[in-house]
């Protein structure tokens, strides 16, 4: 059966809507910049060019509420725009998180530690679930909710498991994807690991040094084909494969040979029914790490062989957008589909010697784009790839 | 529906590879803690040592039924844990309190991430199949069992599920908020292996929903049981946090946090004590409910058989 995808959404620091992110991406606009906030100072970060405030207002938030909230609900309201969420479907809503509101509750809780006041109801926001269950409220999505963590694999697991219901006829319909704020948590985290680089990051080329990390969030709307039968809305594409699959070698590091890639990406290519041969662009995870992309690069050779796809890092634009890179990312798939697009990975000098690769130097539109990869990589060895086609 | 094919829990109660356990419960009141298996005999030692509380609890529960299932491949890891891994997180966060300008530790960066129970499971066992982290507030458990039934359809091998939520001093705090009295923070951990082969048990999980509360909770529970054809009278035993209406006559019922300590996925625990009280209560029950409303607008229902 067909799972088709009839809303996307999307907010990062290179766009605070879909549209925008998309005349980024065709622009060469990165987002990534020194933060304009005294709380990141010192980094170098893909963050969204919106205040919190200004989205509170924006969706009448409540006072007390994580900015990780506020970003998915504006890439989620954006999804179902035009959509009747009250139709008689079973629809859920799946998100994605690493952190949830933790942006909130990192700086309360050193408050607490340092002896300073500080607000208990701050920690209510904390949870994962929490800032998906805020979302679904607004969105008015009370059916099915669900919040999936699982480092930078969040948001592409929260859209499989969303098809996989689908598929299984438990929902009609599903909104899917992901979201994460800046926060000191996992800035420092990065920090610590020593895989965050103070200057542009350069995803597959030799000198790579790590991630910058971003912040926003990418959503789809998937339907059933029983449900657009109901809804009547016009499809932009489909989602004909996924996978998650384990590495099981480092809790950080993924395995010289990539094997959760691999098996990843060829589950995903058997399930869409769709050969490597057959993948026009692959959005891939491309954090910029040492480790990652030498890894995914030689997964990438072992799936297709002499004959790599182009294929690209967009967190050269937006950063590392942690759980939400998935549903970003995903959003970024559909978009290649829909203006048959090749997006560029920045900042790309020189090939990884070990493996040769060289990814799309060039925006192009107006392709024979008929399959996309993405793939998403988190750490306890979480490997996802999903497979777009176009209808 | 799925059969339970081994469980085993790190509680307040006896539960750690002890069947028959639900017979003689402990309340919370009186209980002096979390039972602790030997650690060492479930986890190598280099593993072992960095590993916080809930991952310890975690591996030790997975492992114990993977070793009571020996028969059959492990095909998907599912864990549920609303609050994940508080105390490495904590730990982390007076790191970059006391860092300054100095390098700080990854380690508990790396072991606060959600996923780190299933991930740290995963690369134990050389595991390469599914693995997936639900993290949804008081119904992270539930959520996780619905996931881990639907690919238990798709597999020949097992399904490792599991439930874990851990406490941390700083939850006393700020109890408050969460409407949990002094005194009933609780850590747990379940773990159990589906699969869609028949258990020598013979339990089996007819129905896992999580979703919104609608109004009367009897009202939405009447009719899933309802679709799946059990009469209430057949109810012999029903574990809940929430008040029910004398909608069934049989049943015994009980409120687990009583015995489990309030932790978001508790449920496992209940779940636990309602297979164990399946298999080895004398009066005979073949089917248990656990009913959890631990929030005003969500509801978890699992509904359990012996076949």
């Amino acid at each position: 059966m067909n799972i088709f995808i009839t809303g996307i959404g999307a907010i990062s620091s290179i766009g605070k809507t879909v549209d925008e992110c998309f005349a980024s991406l065709k622009n060469g606009k990165s987002g990534i910049a020194h933060s304009s906030k005294g709380a990141f100072n010192g980094y170098i970060v893909g963050e969204v060019q919106i205040e919190t405030a200004e989205l509170q207002a924006q969706y009448k938030a409540e006072e007390l509420i994580s900015r990780t909230t506020l970003l998915g609900l504006a890439a989620a309201s954006e999804a179902v725009d035009g959509h009747d969420l009250a139709m008689p479907l079973r629809t859920g809503f799946v998100s994605g998180t690493s952190v949830g509101g933790m942006d909130i509750s990192n700086g309360e809780y050193l408050n607490h530690i340092n002896g300073r006041p500080f607000n208990k109801k701050v920690f209510m926001h904390h949870a994962c679930g929490t800032t998906t269950l805020q979302m679904a409220h607004h969105l008015g999505i009370k059916h099915y909710t669900n919040t999936i963590s699982t480092a930078c694999s969040s948001a592409a697991n929260a859209i499989l498991l969303g098809a996989r219901m689908i598929k299984a006829g438990i929902l009609d319909r599903a909104v899917v994807g992901g979201v994460d704020s800046l926060s000191i948590f996992t800035l420092s985290g990065f920090k610590s690991l020593m895989i965050l680089d103070n200057q542009l990051c350069r995803p597959f080329d030799q000198t790579r040094n790590g991630i910058n990390i971003g912040e926003g969030a990418g959503y789809l709307v998937l339907e059933s084909e029983k449900a657009i039968q109901t809804t009547k809305k016009n499809a932009k594409a489909l989602l004909t494969g996924w996978d998650n699959s384990s590495d099981a070698y480092h809790q950080t590091a993924s395995s010289p040979e990539g094997k959760g890639a691999v098996l990843a990406m060829s589950k995903a290519l058997l399930m869409a029914g769709v050969s490597p041969g057959e993948i026009s662009y692959i959005n891939a995870h491309g954090t910029a790490t040492p480790n990652n992309d030498l890894t995914e690069s030689t997964a990438i050779k072992t799936v297709f062989g002499e004959k790599v796809p182009p294929f690209s890092s967009t967190k050269s634009f937006t950063g590392h957008t942690l759980g939400a890179s998935g549903g970003l990312e995903a959003v970024f798939s559909v978009l290649s589909l829909t203006h048959g697009s090749i997006f560029p990975n920045l900042h790309f000098e020189q090939p990884i010697e070990e493996t040769g690769l060289i990814p799309a130097g060039q925006f192009k539109e107006g392709q024979k784009i008929k399959h996309v990869l993405s793939n998403s990589f988190g750490f306890g060895g979480n490997n996802t790839s999903l497979v777009f086609s176009n209808l | 529906m799925q059969y339970i094919h081994s469980i085993s829990s790190v509680s307040i109660q006896n539960s750690f590879n002890q069947e028959g356990f639900s017979n003689s419960l402990v309340q919370l009141a009186d209980s002096n803690g979390l039972i602790l298996p030997q650690y060492k005999e479930w986890i190598a030692p280099m593993a072992l040592r960095r590993m916080s509380p809930i991952l310890k609890s975690s591996v030790s529960a997975a492992n114990a039924c993977i070793k009571n299932s020996p028969d059959f491949e492990i095909e998907g890891i599912v864990v549920g844990t609303s609050l994940g891994c508080l105390s490495d997180t904590e730990t982390f966060l007076n790191n970059i309190n006391q860092s300054g300008s100095q390098a700080i530790s990854p380690s508990a960066f790396i072991q606060s991430t959600h996923n780190a129970v299933a991930g740290q499971i995963s690369l134990l066992l050389g595991n390469h199949s599914y693995n997936m982290t639900h993290s949804h507030d008081g119904l992270s458990f539930e959520l996780a069992l619905m996931d881990a039934m639907l690919l238990s359809e798709s597999v020949d091998g097992l399904v490792l599920v599991g439930g874990a939520d851990e406490y941390i001093p700083f939850l006393e705090e700020i109890k408050g908020n969460w409407g949990v009295k002094k005194g009933q923070w609780q850590s747990g951990a379940t773990f159990l292996t589906l699969g869609k082969r028949p258990s020598s048990s013979g339990v089996l999980v007819a129905e896992a929903i999580a979703t919104q509360a609608e109004g009367s909770i009897d009202l939405q529970l009447r009719e899933i049981l309802h679709k799946l054809g059990w009469h209430p009278e057949s109810i012999g035993l029903i574990l809940s946090n929430c008040d029910l209406s004398q909608t069934f006559p049989n049943a015994r019922t009980a409120n687990y946090l009583e015995y489990t300590g309030y932790y978001p996925t508790a449920p496992a625990l209940a779940f636990h004590i309602a297979y164990d009280q399946l298999v080895s209560s004398p009066d005979g029950s073949h089917r248990a409910l656990v009913v959890n409303q631990i929030c005003t607008d969500s509801l978890g229902i699992i509904c359990l058989e012996k076949s």
